[in-house]
């Protein structure tokens, strides 16, 4: 293969990430407006974080300079969802006679 | 024994070559990157548990988002992202002009997306949903609706924030290429800048459901 070959080729992955990422962001505006109840919600984040992977492992490359990046990239993923976890805990336990 | 240290105008620091440099420098954007994880986390607790308490109000509140320009603006912003990797795989292969050019589309795209924003926040300023004293709203779920458009000023006026952010570094890394600073073994800020830009977008990929599509089902 040429330089420029092996050029286009490493572009490849940039753009079929592109190009799944907008396919997903037409199935998350089309699966909004499905009458599915709570569903919704989590078709939409599930396809939010399948979007946000492919932007990190493509487009950033956590490991690009050094495998050390993924623990980066996971720690605040990882902090998140003890923030989530443990506020959830409390709200989702607390008497509900709070709501007007 | 190691080569000594060869010391150029790039090489700064402790640093034993510019690849070590490099390695560091990308280390670091991550680090202040998982802090930043953690900033937007906040926001992301508080609008759920908000969510989860008061569901009819959101619901309400959400319809009244400009669904078209959001999701507009989520494309400009993917494929703003997409100039971004190609900016720093031109610069990786040593085509400084053609970095530059991918570096001015990637900031038009994000200027292009404060411009749409603008015109959102002027309708919904107009609209009487800014919270505070200009708030308007009337019905059973203003109190609510009023707690949802405070989420979402705060939240996308810091994505906002952070999108201004990255466009002056944009125009930044463009000034220094004219000068000549970049090269195929020197270009960690390109590399850096390029972390935060795909960071802000992936931000703005959970904004976007949960600001834009929570109450459309119905």
């Amino acid at each position: 293969m040429s330089r420029s070959e092996t050029r286009a080729a490493e572009r490849l992955p940039l753009y079929l990430a592109w190009a799944a990422l907008l396919a997903l962001l037409l199935l998350t505006i089309f699966g909004g407006y499905l009458k599915l109840g709570g569903a919704n919600l989590f078709i939409s984040v599930a396809i939010a974080i399948l979007k946000a992977a492919i932007i990190v492992v493509i487009f950033m490359k956590p490991a690009r300079e050094l495998r050390l990046g993924w623990v980066f990239s996971l720690g605040g993923l990882f902090f998140l969802l003890v923030m989530l976890g443990l506020t959830g805990a409390d709200y989702l336990t607390r008497a509900q006679d709070l709501v007007p | 024994m190691a080569e000594p240290r060869v010391v150029t105008k790039e090489l700064a620091g402790p640093y034993a070559d510019l690849h070590h440099q490099k390695q560091t420098a990308n280390l670091g954007v991550w680090a202040f990157l998982s802090t930043e994880v953690l900033f937007f986390s906040a926001l992301l607790t508080a609008y759920s548990v908000y969510r989860f308490l008061y569901p009819q109000g959101f619901a309400e509140a959400g319809r009244h988002t400009e669904v078209l320009l959001g999701s507009i603006n989520t494309g400009v912003l993917l494929t703003s992202s997409l100039f971004m990797a190609l900016a720093v795989h031109a610069i990786e292969t040593g085509a400084r002009r053609l970095m530059m050019l991918f570096l001015l589309i990637t900031a038009l795209l994000g200027l292009a997306f404060l411009g749409i924003k603008g015109i959102e926040y002027s309708k919904e300023i107009g609209e009487g949903l800014l919270p505070g004293a200009f708030f308007t709203y009337s019905g059973p779920y203003a109190h609510t609706v009023e707690i949802f458009f405070f989420i979402y000023f705060l939240a996308t006026g810091i994505h906002a924030l952070h999108l201004s952010i990255g466009i002056g570094a944009l125009f930044f890394l463009i000034w220094r290429t004219r000068r000549g600073s970049f090269t195929a073994e020197y270009h960690a800020a390109v590399e850096g800048v390029g972390l935060y830009w795909h960071f802000v977008d992936a931000v703005w990929v959970f904004i976007y459901p949960l600001i834009y599509l929570v109450g459309r089902n119905t």
